[in-house]
């Protein structure tokens, strides 16, 4: 062994054993445990909420892969992708992140023993409801030694609280994802808690994404007719719409990002809700 | 016939009496006669086409387990779907089930044409045939899924799980006229597919034209089938286990076979579809499921008291 290779080879050592010390093990959303290096520099975000949050938290520049459908803010949008429903693996790998973060809706029960064989740690966070949402930031931001972590997470739930409306007259409102068959938000989603914060009435009594029926439809017609814009054309609601002639609900369209991704823009979608209900109350006669 | 007709009758009744919302609400008249009675119509008119699809096909090669799954058919009208599905023309009112019901008929030509040799379609080849398009089209369906968004997935597993969420009064009258001509057809052809059950030698020196025979019943029940498909989705066991019960309870005569068949799956599917409508309150459960949970304890009861 030459004498130059003797050092270069100890300070190797030196190198993985201090890597090795600041390496920590801590438990995800889902209680998994999760073994992290104690500084992050690199991750890659599944879930487009997720990536909304990271850069809120000030981390935007620590993402190094998005999932397909990471669309906001505009800088997300420009990142690697990495795949949509089904991430692909290789090149997860290729982009050599420290944690991979998913979010508990979306995630699949295959992939974090996937990414465990090829030593990447997957991360899964919990924000499946509205009142998750901060203290998830406030998590991801100590994970992320984020800059703006207490700002971000303070002024959602500012934005959230700012939202609550106590309504005298509460609009009945229903929420179609689909429309053949009809399926609806049900009680207990995230959609859910949009209305309930801005004091309207589900209509739909059932938990979750239930299928919904006509008849109820017409039995317990709503004031509010909501639908995903793209997601749900108006030629759809039409047709469903002209099954129902008795129901007259008005109709209203919502940004589909916006109002199903659990994230920091959680505020926006209760102010949009709010303007519709407010024009409702306004334009419709006791 | 006549106790299965009564039965038929009680069960639609059944059906029109009970649902998410009580007969004398303030819409009861406008939920009545636009969104149950059509259902439960479309309900009758579907089970009646896959049990007599069922039938048909059982007669037709022979082999007890052939329905309109296994030759394909179905599979034909779910790859159509899916794939319209995933490419987002789903966005046009009425496409989906225009191009489940060419794919469905598109299998159908192609099993028959594959299986087809020297002016002789041999029923094992047919069956061979309708089982690789199968597999075929389980491939295209699930590459077809893959590349969905997430509501687009889940819009088509939707379909495919089976609903008569759309019935409409035109839905009811396509299936109506449809199966309506079908059955004149099969019944026309009856007393031929009744001799060709003991044998197509048989069949033959008896003065039938075999191969017309088949190509007329295929035809006949794939279209209908086609389009029941096209409006329900996906319900299965209703073509395998109808024909089966009425052979196994009643008569084995194709000619009675036809007409019994009709009445039962229309039996099955009214009574799946009601439970599946008000068993549990607010939402609905896919009718596929009942159909099976109702018919295979009956079935193996049967079949156990037949040996």
């Amino acid at each position: 062994m030459s004498r130059g290779r003797v050092p270069r080879f100890l300070f190797l050592l030196l190198l993985v054993a201090c890597r090795e010390q600041r390496v920590a093990t801590i438990h995800d959303d889902l209680d998994r445990p999760v073994t992290l290096p104690k500084h992050i520099h690199r991750v890659i975000t599944i879930a487009p909420n997720l990536t909304e949050i990271v850069f809120a938290l000030g981390s935007g520049d620590k993402i190094a892969g998005v999932d397909d459908h990471s669309n906001f803010p505009a800088a997300a949008a420009k990142l690697p992708k990495v795949g949509g429903m089904q991430p692909n693996l290789e090149k997860i790998a290729s982009l050599k992140p420290d944690v991979v973060l998913a979010s508990s809706e979306g995630n699949q029960p295959a992939l974090g023993p996937a990414l465990e064989a090829i030593h990447i740690p997957l991360y899964v966070v919990r924000t499946d409801r509205i009142g998750e949402i901060p203290a998830a930031m406030e998590r991801l931001g100590a994970l992320l030694e984020s800059p703006r972590t207490q700002a971000a997470a303070d002024a959602v739930r500012k934005s959230v609280d700012a939202q609550r409306r106590n309504r005298a007259r509460k609009p009945r409102v229903l929420f179609a994802v689909w429309t053949d068959p009809l399926y609806v938000a049900g009680q207990n989603t995230f959609t859910n808690d949009i209305f309930q914060q801005c004091g309207a009435e589900n209509v739909v009594t059932a938990d979750g994404w239930p299928q919904y029926s006509l008849e109820t439809f017409v039995a317990h017609p709503p004031d509010i007719l909501l639908y995903p814009r793209g997601a749900v054309t108006p030629e759809q609601i039409d047709a469903l719409l002209a099954r129902v002639p008795s129901a007259k609900p008005r109709v209203e369209a919502l940004d589909e990002d916006v109002f199903q991704r659990p994230g920091p823009r959680v505020g926006a979608a209760a102010a949009a809700l709010n303007d519709i209900l407010d024009r409702w109350e306004r334009e419709t006669p006791h | 016939m006549l106790l299965l007709g009564a039965a038929l009758v009680a069960s639609v009744a059944l059906a029109i009496a009970f649902g998410a919302t009580s007969l004398f609400g303030e819409s009861a008249r406008l939920i009545i006669l636009q969104i149950r009675l059509p259902r439960v119509l479309l309900a009758a008119l579907v089970g009646a086409t896959l049990a007599v699809a069922g039938v048909t096909f059982q007669t037709l090669l022979r082999n007890p387990l052939a329905d309109p799954f296994i030759l394909g058919v179905s599979g034909g009208a779910a790859c159509g779907a899916a794939v319209a599905t995933a490419i987002g023309l789903w966005r046009f009112p009425g496409v989906v089930p225009l191009i489940a019901f060419a794919g469905a008929c598109g299998a159908t030509a192609a099993v028959f044409l594959l299986a087809r040799r020297r002016d002789h379609t041999d029923p094992t080849r047919l069956l061979l045939s309708g089982l690789v398009l199968n597999a075929f089209f389980s491939a295209v369906i699930l590459i077809s899924f893959s590349l969905s968004r997430q509501a687009d997935l889940t819009a088509a597993l939707r379909w495919m799980m089976g609903t008569l969420f759309g019935a409409t009064w035109t839905n009811v009258t396509l299936v109506g006229v449809l199966l309506a001509l079908a059955m004149i057809v099969l019944a026309y052809v009856a007393g031929d597919l009744r001799l060709l059950a003991f044998g197509e030698d048989d069949a033959k020196s008896r003065g039938v034209d075999v191969e017309r025979v088949k190509f007329a019943g295929f035809a006949a029940a794939s279209i209908v089938t086609g389009a029941a498909v096209a409006v329900s989705g996906i319900i299965g066991f209703v073509g395998l286990l109808v024909p089966h019960l009425i052979r196994l309870a009643w008569r084995r005569d194709f000619r009675f076979l036809l007409p019994l068949c009709a009445i039962g799956g229309a039996i099955l599917l009214v009574i799946s579809d009601l439970l599946s409508r008000v068993l549990i309150r607010s939402t609905e459960l896919p009718i596929g499921a009942f159909t099976a949970v109702l018919g295979v304890p009956f079935f193996l009861s049967l079949l156990r008291r037949s040996r």
